[in-house]
């Protein structure tokens, strides 16, 4: 046996061929940044938790104020401020509306604009952000400007603002949004015009620009991929901040008017009974945290699934 | 030159935890580094030099471990040290090492002076006096001038070449018996460069202590090293004399590296290139890790590891080519008469 | 001898950085010319400015003086919009760290077509992906790693898309910003054997930026030698190693380790101090043809004794 194996083993010692393409054959399987991203994503177990929890209250916002048996216009003096039960999950209010179907109204109201007022500001946030960071010129004048925004307290400015537009005849959401995007974007635009102070002088930056590459295709291409990170916290921060907005301005008496339906609202309603009934303002809270809880988990999730170093 | 073995590594594997998966960098190491010698260990990167001497020190990162063999130095094998404290009597005070970047390699926030003096109180329980005025003598050994002005100056005050110099000076505060130079001139500057290697070898006269000189750089190897052991893929390939490597190198690997000097270029003739990527240390590796990007690899070098084959008593390779079975091959023929054709680029600059 | 064409000319060139208070003047005064289809060394240690002189040819750092003439055009002022476009084109850069020069976010595809698009140089989507593909076969790539990641290729292969990046636009004057001093030894002969393919291929000429003095000794064959911003000597290859005057270059070369053991036991070095030399002081000599040092007449005398 070892001597065969001797053999044989001796018949090895020619050379052997070689090839040389053979040799860049890359090891690794292909990788897709975006694909890595979502698998990342999807092993989170806050992120799944968080999403599905989205999904049940959109299809509540959505389907409730279809299906609900319940009038919320008319006032209902016999079943005012009644205890959550088998019929009214969420209890009545003091107008004997139901307040599960008062509150998922609510609720779509509240996120429809709140998704409304993000969009705006996250596109007006990159936008500016971008050119300022990428400007050297635009840099002087903007930061002049966002100190003069960040100055004045945002609540203040709202009211001020709601003020102004208020008399000028516009329906009230439309103020409302107006009111909360005309700065709104700020603070997005400052965080992106910082990123792209710190990638614009990267090599790679250095080698577009010599290849003749414009302002828009770089900041697109080489600048956005990376501050995508930073853009989706502020998007999922920014959607629950709005709502909470809108919560304090009802407070106030600012915002929608009065015979709207939104969670501001329906929370500056239950001020006026909630030490008997505490429930009136207990649920809408509870949906206005659950809120904020899903989009903040889902931000964070992401914001983690972007980084390629947590990938494999 | 003495033949006395101060540190021994014997049949030494190293592996890491990555992720969900297990690199072995260094695939069964055998080494003895003998007393007052200086041994540079080539390599590209990849090939284990750094790793293999921080197990000397205990400075192998979180999850890295010694999985096989033994390191011994004074009678003891170290490399079942387990604890801080243990290593702390080594590091620093037996071995010392000197890294690369002199920039993160110092403290920016204390005085250049007082690094020194801690590794001085921390080892040697000289008190603060002694201890300045040895930091002292030595700011001045390595060459930095008016040593007790500069004594309490900062590292961010300092060029890349005086920086490197303190760190010497820290390395030798305790009178190490091995010092590990991990590329420590990589990053600077040729002029400053020949200054630095010139300060070691003077040290080194004067203090008497072992070097262990980490490069890739071939120059630089030539400049330092008694012996010279090439590493690929977690294995030394070849070990020898400084002479023997390079006018007598057996493995097709120290071939290719010598091959491809641009000192051995000529003018208008393409450059000798080795192709392909070192293989990837995740997977077991089969036969002679160097043959798929060996032109001159055997059937058997796919199948089978070659063992050490002797060449003379100092001079070791781990190739086929060396079994009497083999065919003969010689080296590279751009490799012969490779001190004259380097005394012809220099000219005239040597008067 | 019929008379080079010059495709590079820098006439006493200067650029200052301003940061604060403080000005570091990173080039001062410096004059040299590249001929076409040559390559053209420019070595010199850290702080000498040849890196900023390599950016102020392509026009990614301004410059405050001098010119910068390309085929007899000053590019280094205001020129209309279709203008630079067109001179963009025609001069490229390949980058010092194939980690940091490409853009992890895109694939290979995109990075190697971005000239492409930006200079409108394809006629049909099919165009432009063959285009691709024939770069990556050039550079020793294969067509399947179109659609993987940069962080998926070696340093080497790296290297080799930042030089399809560069050359699939067609220029005529490449500057090569130490191309090959972060990739491993072994690797670095690949890479330059390429760019020499290239060069002869396309009739390329190269500005080589390098602070190894072996690799610009094989791969230029003029040669340029900078120091704190100035250029100090300039000549052929052979003439620069050979028989170089001045002492700056002489330390240079001295310094360098030789992969010989038996002459680095014998070495004698010479240590350079500036300190007596102030080169604001000297002219720019040409004192034999096509050999430049830079010096006042008296020094020049002692150097050439």
């Amino acid at each position: 046996m070892d001597k065969e194996k001797k053999k044989n083993i001796d018949k090895l010692f020619v050379v052997a061929t070689f090839d040389k393409k053979e040799s860049e054959k890359l090891a690794v399987e292909p990788y897709s940044y975006w694909r890595s991203v979502y698998k990342a994503f999807k092993k989170k177990p806050s992120a799944i938790f968080a999403v599905s929890l989205l999904v049940l209250m959109i299809v509540f916002t959505v389907f409730v104020p279809i299906f609900s048996p319940y009038d919320i216009k008319s006032v209902y003096l016999d079943s005012r401020l009644q205890e959550p039960s088998l019929q009214h999950l969420f209890g009545t209010n003091a107008e004997g509306r139901d307040m599960f179907t008062l509150i998922w109204v609510g609720a779509r109201t509240s996120m429809v604009i709140a998704l409304i007022v993000t969009l705006i500001n996250t596109f007006l946030g990159v936008i500016i952000g971008g050119l300022w960071g990428y400007f050297k010129k635009l840099d002087i004048i903007m930061l002049e400007v966002y100190n003069f925004i960040i100055n004045i307290p945002a609540l203040l400015q709202y009211m001020i603002l709601l003020y102004v537009l208020g008399s000028l005849g516009s329906p009230p959401e439309f103020n409302l949004v107006i009111a909360m995007t005309i700065t709104g974007w700020s603070g997005l635009a400052r965080m992106i015009r910082n990123q792209i102070l710190v990638f614009n002088n990267r090599e790679y930056n250095i080698a577009s620009r010599a290849l003749g590459s414009s302002a828009g295709r770089i900041i697109v291409n080489n600048l956005l991929p990376y501050i995508l990170s930073v853009i989706i916290t502020t998007v999922s921060l920014s959607i629950s901040g709005v709502i909470r907005t809108e919560v304090s301005l009802a407070y106030f008496g600012l915002g929608l008017p009065v015979d709207s339906i939104s969670l501001g609202r329906i929370l500056r309603e239950s001020y006026n009974s909630w030490l008997a009934t505490p429930y009136i303002l207990i649920y809408p809270a509870i949906v206005v945290g659950m809120i904020t809880i899903v989009f903040y988990l889902i931000g964070l999730a992401l914001s983690d699934a972007l980084d390629p170093r947590t990938h494999r | 030159m003495a033949k006395e073995k101060i540190l021994s590594y014997q049949d030494i594997e190293v592996k890491f935890r990555v992720r969900d998966r297990e690199l072995t960098a260094i695939r069964r190491v055998s080494l003895d580094i003998y007393k007052g010698e200086t041994l540079a260990i080539v390599g590209e990167s990849g090939s284990g030099k750094s790793v293999l001497t921080k197990t000397m020190t205990g400075m192998l990162e979180e999850n890295g471990r010694v999985s096989n063999g033994s390191i011994i130095y004074e009678g003891v094998d170290i490399a079942k040290n387990k604890s801080h404290l243990e290593w702390r009597e080594i590091r620093g005070n037996k071995i010392a090492t000197i890294f690369q970047d002199p920039m993160t390699s110092l403290n920016p926030l204390r005085s250049i002076g007082s690094q020194i003096t801690e590794v001085i109180t921390l080892h040697r329980g000289l008190n603060r006096a002694e201890a300045k005025e040895e930091a002292i003598s030595l700011l001045a050994k390595v060459g930095i001038p008016e040593p007790e002005r500069r004594f309490k100056d900062y590292p961010w005050q300092y060029s890349g070449g005086m920086r490197q110099r303190v760190v010497i000076a820290v390395a030798l505060a305790c009178k190490p018996d091995i010092l590990i130079c991990d590329e420590p001139t990589t990053a600077l500057d040729v002029t400053i460069q020949a200054q630095i290697l010139d300060l070691i070898n003077e040290l080194k006269k004067e203090y008497g202590f072992t070097v262990v000189f980490i490069t890739h750089d071939l120059g630089v190897v030539a400049n330092v090293a008694d012996r010279v052991a090439v590493m690929y893929a977690g294995q030394i390939v070849e070990i020898g004399t400084a002479d023997e490597v390079f006018y007598d190198a057996r493995h097709p690997y120290t071939w290719a590296l010598l091959s491809s000097l641009p000192q051995l270029g000529v003018g208008d003739e393409e450059l000798f290139a080795i192709h392909g990527t070192p293989p990837s240390l995740f997977h077991k590796i089969e036969g002679d890790a160097f043959a798929p990007r060996n032109p001159l690899a055997m059937e058997i070098d796919f199948v089978e590891e070659p063992p050490l084959f002797k060449v003379t008593e100092t001079h070791y390779a781990k190739t086929w080519l060396l079994d009497e079975r083999a065919p003969k091959i010689d080296r590279p023929a751009i490799l012969n008469d490779l001190h004259n054709k380097v005394i012809a680029i220099r000219g005239e600059l040597d008067e | 001898m019929s008379k080079r064409e010059v495709v590079l000319q820098l006439n006493n060139l200067d650029v200052v950085f301003v940061h604060g208070k403080k000005r570091v003047k990173a080039v001062q005064n410096v004059t040299l010319h590249i001929y076409k289809g040559e390559t053209f060394g420019l070595v010199g240690e850290s702080g000498s400015g040849k890196t900023t002189v390599g950016r102020a040819i392509l026009g990614i750092t301004h410059t405050d003086g001098g010119d910068i003439i390309f085929k007899g055009q000053k590019i280094n002022q205001k020129l209309p919009k279709e203008e630079k476009r067109a001179l963009k084109k025609k001069i490229q850069m390949i980058f010092q760290d194939p980690a940091a020069s490409l853009n992890e976010r895109a694939n290979i595809d995109y990075i190697v077509s971005e000239g492409l698009y930006n200079f409108k140089l394809f006629e049909t989507e099919e165009d432009r992906s063959q285009k691709v593909v024939n770069a990556l076969d050039e550079v020793g790539l294969l067509q399947e790693h179109v659609t993987r990641y940069p962080h998926e290729f070696s340093g080497g292969q790296r290297q080799r898309i930042g030089i399809a990046r560069a050359l699939i636009v067609e220029p005529e004057l490449v500057v090569a910003d130490e191309p090959i001093s972060a990739l491993d030894v072994s690797i670095r002969a690949q890479v330059l054997n390429l760019m020499k393919k290239l060069q002869e291929e396309r009739d390329l000429t190269y500005l080589f930026i390098a602070h190894d003095l072996s690799i610009i000794r094989y791969i230029s064959d003029r040669v340029g030698v900078m120091h704190n911003g100035y250029i100090v000597e300039m000549g052929s290859s052979e003439v620069i190693y050979k028989n170089p005057v001045h002492p700056y270059t002489k330390s240079l070369l001295t310094a360098i380790p030789q992969p010989d053991p038996i002459s680095e036991r014998h070495r004698e070095r010479k240590h350079y101090h500036q300190g007596s030399i102030d080169y604001s002081k000297g002219e720019w000599v040409e004192i034999a043809p096509e050999h430049y040092v830079l010096g006042t007449k008296e020094e020049i005398a002692e150097w050439t004794k």
